[in-house]
């Protein structure tokens, strides 16, 4: 027997539809954008992110950490920061938490821990009205710092609940080496 | 259901519905596809897009859940980390360290203040206080508002985006 939740979620699901359609149907304009961003990946072959010290790697001189970032967290920040310089200005805070001995404390940004994560909080500057919000990890061993996604705050308050779940669900997958390595 | 009779029974719905009809195969294709990890995730995120409280909760829970149906492919690149030398900004970001670097040392200077005493009343340590003033680094706005803090201003002194 249906009940109300039942139905509602069936609602949703439908509501859905439409969109995931689209992006299947030749000729509409994200379908050509998947193919393409599809296409583009499909040239490096699957394997296991390393763990360890491999040769070359490591922080760069200058820097305590090296940084990595999912290629997603990068659309992400493309399409959150439109201009070149608030780009460049997020760039330098995490040219800046790669400086500090714990990335997770540091004196000059504002990091929380959150979940199985960290959250940098930034905004104004060349920012102006953006809140953003920036993901990461940090792989002691490695001495890495892996920024998983970023999030442009509309309002003040908490991170959004699917926000949590969708950035721990990429930190597990990354662990779990889901996630190729690339360049 | 014969392969004809479903061919009859579709043919009977208009392009939209059939595009429907479609995209629910698609659909079930793709939640069938997906591991039971994340079919929970789907499920849970379902759940959180029907409570949420806001629109940005909505469409929070609306973009996570794309992600999981698309299954688009992720990599992970590394940053390369160049020396402040090395570092080309645009104008636009030259401009902003330009100015905020000058008022940074402006306003600590009128305050009587060494950069190592900043230190002190921030906690910011003192060579970062020397790459601001130098226009090395962009400040963030926690460190702006520690400085403003420390010399008894408003954060809007360095920033003319604070409200």
């Amino acid at each position: 027997m249906r009940d109300a939740k039942t139905d509602e979620y069936t609602k949703y699901v439908l509501t859905r539809v439409a969109r995931v359609v689209y992006c299947l149907v030749p000729g509409s304009s994200r379908h050509t954008a998947v193919r393409e961003h599809k296409e583009k990946d499909c040239v490096v072959t699957k394997r296991e992110v390393k763990v360890g010290v491999h040769r070359g790697g490591g922080p760069e001189p200058g820097y305590l950490w090296s940084v990595k970032y999912l290629t997603i967290a990068e659309n992400e920040a493309r399409r959150i920061l439109q201009h070149q310089h608030q780009y460049d200005h997020v760039v330098d805070q995490i040219r800046d938490l790669a400086r500090h001995t714990d990335p997770t404390h540091p004196s000059t940004q504002n990091v929380e821990k959150f979940a199985d994560f960290f959250e940098l909080k930034e905004k104004g500057g060349p920012l102006g009205r953006i809140n953003l919000r920036v993901f990461f990890i940090v792989q002691q061993e490695q001495r890495e710092i892996v920024l998983l996604g970023h999030y442009k705050k509309e309002v003040d308050g908490a991170t959004p609940r699917a926000v949590v779940r969708k950035i721990s669900r990429r930190a597990r997958k990354y662990y779990r080496g889901d996630y190729a390595e690339q360049g | 259901m014969s392969a004809d009779a479903l061919k009859k029974s579709l043919s009977q719905l208009d392009v939209e519905q059939q595009r429907m009809m479609l995209a629910l195969g698609i659909l079930l294709d793709r939640i069938q596809k997906l591991s039971a990890e994340d079919v929970d995730e789907l499920f849970g995120l379902v759940r959180e897009y029907c409570e949420a409280e806001s629109e940005e909760d909505r469409v929070a829970a609306d973009e996570a859940i794309l992600e999981i149906l698309e299954q688009e492919p992720v990599f992970v690149r590394r940053q390369p980390l160049k020396t402040e030398g090395d570092i080309t900004r645009v104008p636009k970001l030259e401009n902003w360290l330009s100015w905020v670097s000058k008022r940074i040392h402006d306003l600590r200077s009128a305050a009587g203040l060494t950069q190592s005493e900043l230190e002190e009343r921030t906690g910011l340590p003192q060579s970062h206080i020397s790459r601001l003033e130098t226009g090395k680094h962009s400040p963030s706005r926690y460190t702006l508002e520690k400085i403003a803090a420390a010399l008894g201003v408003d954060v809007s002194e360095f920033d003319p985006a604070a409200e």
